[in-house]
């Protein structure tokens, strides 16, 4: 299962690389978003530091959206889905290869994304590069196995794009205020670090086993 | 591998609304069941059903008298499936396409695809972008694909689609070679003149349901 979930994604990442449109897409449309969010926020330096972490996972939610919608949807473009579900015989590959594609993509947004977003709104605070890191990573992985999973869900009930923000924005809630806030103490705010990273941990592991209880229902229908 | 393919009262209901309804076929290795039907007679849900690609509401297929469960099974490996769409990436060149099918069904071999390619007449075009394909070229590699690993059992979908009277014939060739390999072969088209020169059971269609077998040589 390990080989074939590594085959398919690097199959998607050789079509990401040579066309770039999905991740050029998913850069522009998040620095749009800094953009958009350095000329709106006029608030205190107090403030700001409260608001910072829930912009830049704001901004990381939204460009998500676009990178899940491309990834299961080229699958769909000839039906080559149906070849390779008959290919591998099961789904657990398929969404794990789909899993790690979104969460390169989001990480490599997010490489681009902060630094930018830190100098945009004038950060002049102390940055703990360690829980920084963390705080990307757990998040960035709950975010794309939610998505992930939705977004085959939302395949399957021809919904295509509309539905999916609809199911994934309140699922990742609980995981949007945990990551705010650890980043926020990344960002030098105060608050209990290990709470919140034990509850990515917990909601990175529920949806983790979530799919694979349920992904075979999801896609047989 | 194995030797037949027997539909027994299968059905798929979507809500109340019955597709396919009471169906009952077998088709034996070196066979050729074409289904014919208007649209929207259900055949493509029936390739679908067949192939484990949809869920069953009632009924079995029995490959050689064993179930056939998809999600649990290898068998699905044994199955070549070519659907209305050719199955497959538009973003990659045929070779790519080809070469990563090749690794899910675990058959690296560099000649069989280049025999493949040139076999469907795309072995100049092995290193294009499939988006730069024309519609009748991506069914041949989509053709190419269903064939890779030497499947027992081969699913068409109106496989005629955007075929030129060359690649037609073409696939005739193909399919009179694969009959006499002994494989099992069905086949939904609208239009079973295409078939011309092929030995063919065919059952037709309607409303979900087998109407007429007009050829009971399977």
């Amino acid at each position: 299962m390990l080989k074939k979930i590594f085959w398919i994604y690097g199959k998607d990442l050789r079509e990401e690389f040579k066309a770039l449109h999905n991740l050029l897409l998913m850069v522009v449309f998040a620095l749009l978003l800094v953009f958009v969010f350095s000329l709106s926020i006029n608030v205190s330096p107090t403030a700001s530091q409260k608001i910072y972490p829930v912009y830049l996972w704001v901004i990381f939610l939204f460009t998500s959206t676009i990178g899940l919608s491309y990834s299961l949807d080229k699958e769909r473009d000839q039906d080559a889905l149906d070849a390779l579900l008959l290919a591998t015989g099961e789904w657990y590959s398929i969404f794990f290869g789909k899993f790690l594609t979104n969460l390169t993509l989001l990480c490599l947004v997010e490489i681009v994304v902060v630094p930018v977003y830190l100098i945009f709104l004038d950060f002049r605070g102390t940055l703990n590069i360690q829980i920084l890191f963390l705080n990307l990573l757990l998040g960035s992985i709950g975010l794309t196995l939610v998505g992930t999973l939705l977004h085959a869900i939302n395949l399957q009930m021809n919904g295509r794009q509309i539905l999916l923000p609809i199911l994934y924005f309140p699922i990742v809630i609980p995981l949007l205020i945990a990551v705010s806030q650890s980043l926020g103490i990344a960002l030098g705010n105060s608050g209990n670090l290990q709470l919140w990273l034990s509850l990515m941990i917990i909601y990175d592991l529920i949806f983790t086993i979530i799919p694979l209880t349920i992904f075979d229902f999801v896609m047989e229908v | 591998m194995f030797r037949k393919v027997v539909v027994q009262n299968l059905e798929k209901k979507i809500g109340n609304r019955i597709i396919i309804s009471d169906v009952n076929l077998k088709v034996n290795s070196g066979d050729l069941l074409v289904i014919t039907g208007p649209n929207g007679a259900g055949k493509t849900t029936l390739l679908r059903l067949i192939a484990g690609l949809i869920r069953k509401s009632n009924g079995e297929v029995l490959l050689d008298d064993k179930s056939y469960i998809p999600a649990i099974s290898d068998l699905s490996r044994q199955i070549g499936y070519l659907g209305h769409r050719p199955m497959i990436y538009t973003g990659l060149t045929a070779y790519e396409n080809l070469s990563f099918f090749g690794k899910m069904y675990q058959i690296e071999n560099k000649s069989r695809i280049e025999s493949l390619l040139s076999k469907v007449g795309l072995y100049f075009y092995r290193h294009h972008l499939v988006d730069t394909f024309s519609r009748g070229m991506m069914q041949r590699l989509g053709l190419a694909r269903t064939l890779l690993h030497d499947p027992t059992l081969i699913l068409y979908d109106e496989p005629f689609t955007g075929l030129d009277p060359e690649g037609q014939g073409l696939f005739r060739t193909t399919v009179r070679e694969l009959q006499e390999a002994g494989k099992i072969q069905i086949l939904t088209t609208h239009n079973p003149d295409y078939l011309q020169g092929l030995l063919i059971c065919e059952v037709k269609l309607n409303l979900g349901q087998v109407i007429e077998v007009i050829q009971r040589s399977c």
